[in-house]
């Protein structure tokens, strides 16, 4: 299952760069992630919560930082356990920023499946939350170029 | 599992009063067939379960009106539909589909409104009911609406009930001379989910096409009519060729999703095939075979 986007910021590429490598950040713009937990500046685990209708579902999600080439790519894997059903996440992706007119081009593409009982139950749930979940993040990205921007 | 409160109310009015129209922990359970894989799987964990299993027999009778109109309360067991005279008088298709539908100790609890109200798209019988031009009664706080099958699905186990309606009845209208199929494709055993299922209604003078409803569950996110291989269907002379043209306009339009049981693009050929397929059976079922 194939995720790719893009997403225009109105800030140089050094400082894009800097703010997407940063964990903290970077989680605080993706949905329902709690618990961010730095192992060390490549390893992180947090916990992932999704909702579609009355279903809920919840993973103990482990990052690893793969290789990141400043500015221009980061490639991450992803593995997560969901929490009382049995499968398993795992995804990769590749973040590539790219200069544009003084602002910065973000691209990713993510590669995710899900095993077991949470493949069948699961992958359409994820289908479906990834067009959200892909505003919001574009959405809160943007939102924290604009106020960095605003003079104090 | 964590513990929950389990209720069981007597009336209709009460049950919708025990429902929370703010909180998805809450819901009602009739049959439970489906809901309680949800809780075995841990997805859902509910604070109150409110049972409407007795909330008495008028909600779990068939009946025929002399115009063919059939009415199904929403707590009737599949089974019973399943062997109902009426319902194979009206829509014989039913009857025929039922018997792929998961299996006989399933049938004999899961009940004609939790079918509908669970949303899950790998259901049989909700793209049958479409086809045939459903629509359910749909009880609430502010009294009942009607809402057409084929309006009730917002998404992948989404529908348009707020969380404290229920559905109250289904209503079939009196076919006239349509016809209907039903065609399951599993990629496991075969009382499997479906990776595709497709129901057909057609009405036709020979083999010229008057209307139909062509409509495909499983490989989508939800169930809905394709219209635009009904367009393709619509006014013209069945042959081999219209049903390749409805089959590519079918698959053209289909939003298929992939999961374990195929890939968008398999499900995609699956559909390009089985609509033609599906019409046909349809035009030679005669309340028979399919």
């Amino acid at each position: 299952m194939k995720f790719t986007g893009e997403i225009s910021i109105p800030a140089p590429r050094d400082a894009v760069y800097a703010k997407v490598r940063d964990a903290r950040f970077f989680a605080s713009c993706v949905e329902g992630v709690q618990d961010l937990n730095e192992i060390d500046p490549d390893h992180y685990t947090a916990v992932l919560e999704t909702k579609v209708a009355y279903l809920k579902f919840k993973f103990n999600v482990v990052v690893e930082v793969v290789r990141a080439d400043p500015p221009h790519e980061i490639e991450a894997k992803i593995e997560g356990t969901p929490l009382g059903i049995v499968g398993r996440l795992t995804a990769s992706s590749l973040t590539r920023l790219v200069d544009d007119n003084g602002g910065t081009k973000v691209s990713y593409e993510i590669d995710a499946a899900l095993t077991g009982k949470l493949g069948s139950l699961g992958q359409p749930v994820l289908r479906s939350k990834a067009k959200e979940m892909e505003r919001l993040f574009s959405e809160r990205m943007r939102a924290a170029f604009a106020k960095s921007e605003t003079p104090t | 599992m964590t513990p929950f409160e389990l209720v069981e109310p007597t009336s209709l009015h009460e049950a919708i009063a025990l429902l929370d129209p703010d909180d998805s922990a809450v819901r009602p359970i009739a049959g439970g067939t489906a809901l309680m894989l949800m809780m075995k799987a841990g997805v859902f964990r509910p604070t109150r379960l409110v049972s409407l299993r007795n909330l008495g027999d008028r909600f779990s009778r068939i009946a025929a009106g002399p115009d063919g109109h059939l009415t199904i309360g929403a707590l009737t067991p599949l089974s019973v539909v399943e062997r109902s005279p009426e319902v194979a008088r009206v829509a014989p298709v039913i009857p025929r589909a039922m018997r792929r539908l998961s299996n006989v100790r399933v049938r004999n609890v899961a009940t004609v409104g939790g079918n509908l109200a669970h949303g899950d798209p790998h259901m049989d019988l909700p793209p049958v009911l479409i086809a045939l031009g459903a629509k359910v009664s749909v009880a609430g706080p502010n009294g009942e609406r009607d809402v057409a099958v084929e309006d009730l699905f917002a998404g992948y186990f989404e529908t348009v009930l707020a969380k404290n309606e229920l559905i109250a009845a289904l209503h079939i209208p009196p076919q006239g001379k349509s016809r209907a199929a039903y065609l399951k494709v599993t990629t496991g055993s075969d009382e499997d989910w479906p990776a595709l299922g497709v129901a057909v209604e057609i009405e036709a003078e020979g083999l010229l096409a008057k209307s139909e409803r062509v409509v495909v569950s499983a490989a989508t996110e939800k169930a809905g009519r394709l219209k635009a291989a009904e367009r393709a269907l619509t006014g013209v002379a069945i042959d081999d060729r219209t049903l390749a043209h409805a089959g590519d306009a079918a698959a053209a339009e289909a939003e298929c999703i992939a999961d374990v049981r195929g890939s968008a693009a398999y499900k995609r050929e699956l559909i390009r095939v089985y609509v033609g397929r599906a019409v046909r059976a349809a035009l030679n079922s005669n309340g028979a075979t399919h």
